[in-house]
């Protein structure tokens, strides 16, 4: 839906981490950031 | 047409088999929605044409809700076209309606407004009335697909911006019968602002909008902005139907896959 109104969808990310898995957490985030900085800022930020 | 939907109506309501029949009346010049009750009032009913087949709409089955909340245990006949009887199976499987308790009253659209409603089944499984015409395909959604990713944000922004919040998409949609709606909710929506919190306003109910709208297209005919709202639950609908094979309204018995634990099933 979002890539249909104009929103890249690698802006969107669901995943499941169990609690118990703090390091698989913080790599998943790790390597969000990396995707959002390519990406850069949001289309409806500038808005 | 209409004089073999009278004699239909008439019979159901001199044997006592429902209630009353919500259909539409012509009253001063103007189409409304009405409960008939008694046989002499048939001389008023309308099938919602003014100028043209079908050119005044309601949503006939959001009328039967409110009626059939307030009285559970009596029967009542509705008036479907092809999109009412979608909305009724969708009402069903949402538990807003009893079948037990609705006596459908079906009738074909002819083919000139199957064309202009871009009706994907321009009648009902079992109709009274009408021939049944074929569907027409509509490719709005792929023209907007087509474009490039910057120029689709930009399209639907604009279309989002002119929303003026009036409410009319959710209130005219039968599928809209929750009594709390996110729409209200401040921490989504904020209130008393304009404009809208784009894309949030409209993308929500989009996604409410998943495994119930039927594409009846009543929110795009009430819109006074001319947002093509439609296009967008189209979207949501195809998303259903290419994820689990899954179509509202189409069949009368089928589950939601949205409604469902486990793995997705066969339709």
């Amino acid at each position: 839906m979002l890539d249909f109104c104009g929103i890249e969808k690698e802006r969107m990310r669901a995943r499941w981490v169990s609690s118990a898995e703090a390091p698989e957490f913080v790599e998943e985030i790790n390597q969000f950031i990396n995707v959002l900085k390519k990406l850069g800022p949001s289309p409806l930020s500038m808005n | 047409m209409i004089d073999t939907i009278k004699q239909k109506i008439s019979g159901l309501l001199s044997d006592a088999s429902v209630k009353g029949v919500v259909a539409l009346k012509t009253a001063n010049g103007h189409v409304t929605p009405c409960v008939f009750q008694k046989e002499d009032d048939l001389d008023m009913l309308s099938l919602g044409d003014m100028q043209a087949s079908g050119d005044t709409r309601y949503p006939l089955n959001k009328v039967l809700i409110t009626i059939a909340r307030q009285y559970p245990d009596d029967v009542f006949g509705v008036l479907v076209r092809g999109c009412d009887e979608r909305g009724l199976y969708t009402l069903y499987r949402l538990n807003q309606l009893d079948p037990d308790k609705v006596v459908p009253i079906g009738f074909c659209c002819p083919e000139e407004l199957a064309k202009a409603c871009e009706c994907k089944k321009p009648y009902p499984d079992d109709p009274v009335a009408g021939e049944k015409t074929k569907e027409i395909f509509q490719n709005r959604m792929e023209e907007i697909e087509g474009m490039d990713i910057s120029k689709r944000f930009s399209f639907w922004m604009d279309q989002f911006s002119k929303c003026i919040k009036c409410y009319g998409c959710r209130n005219i949609c039968s599928m809209c019968f929750c009594r709390e709606c996110s729409l209200e909710c401040e921490d989504l929506v904020s209130k008393g602002s304009l404009p809208v919190d784009i894309p949030v306003f409209h993308l929500t109910r989009a996604m409410h909008m998943a495994d119930r709208c039927i594409d009846c297209g009543l929110c795009e005919e009430a819109c006074p902005s001319d947002i093509p709202l439609r296009v967008l639950y189209k979207k949501t609908s195809r998303i259903m139907n290419a994820e689990f094979g899954f179509t509202s309204g189409i069949e009368k018995q089928e589950k939601s896959p949205l409604s469902m634990l486990g793995p997705a099933p066969d339709n």
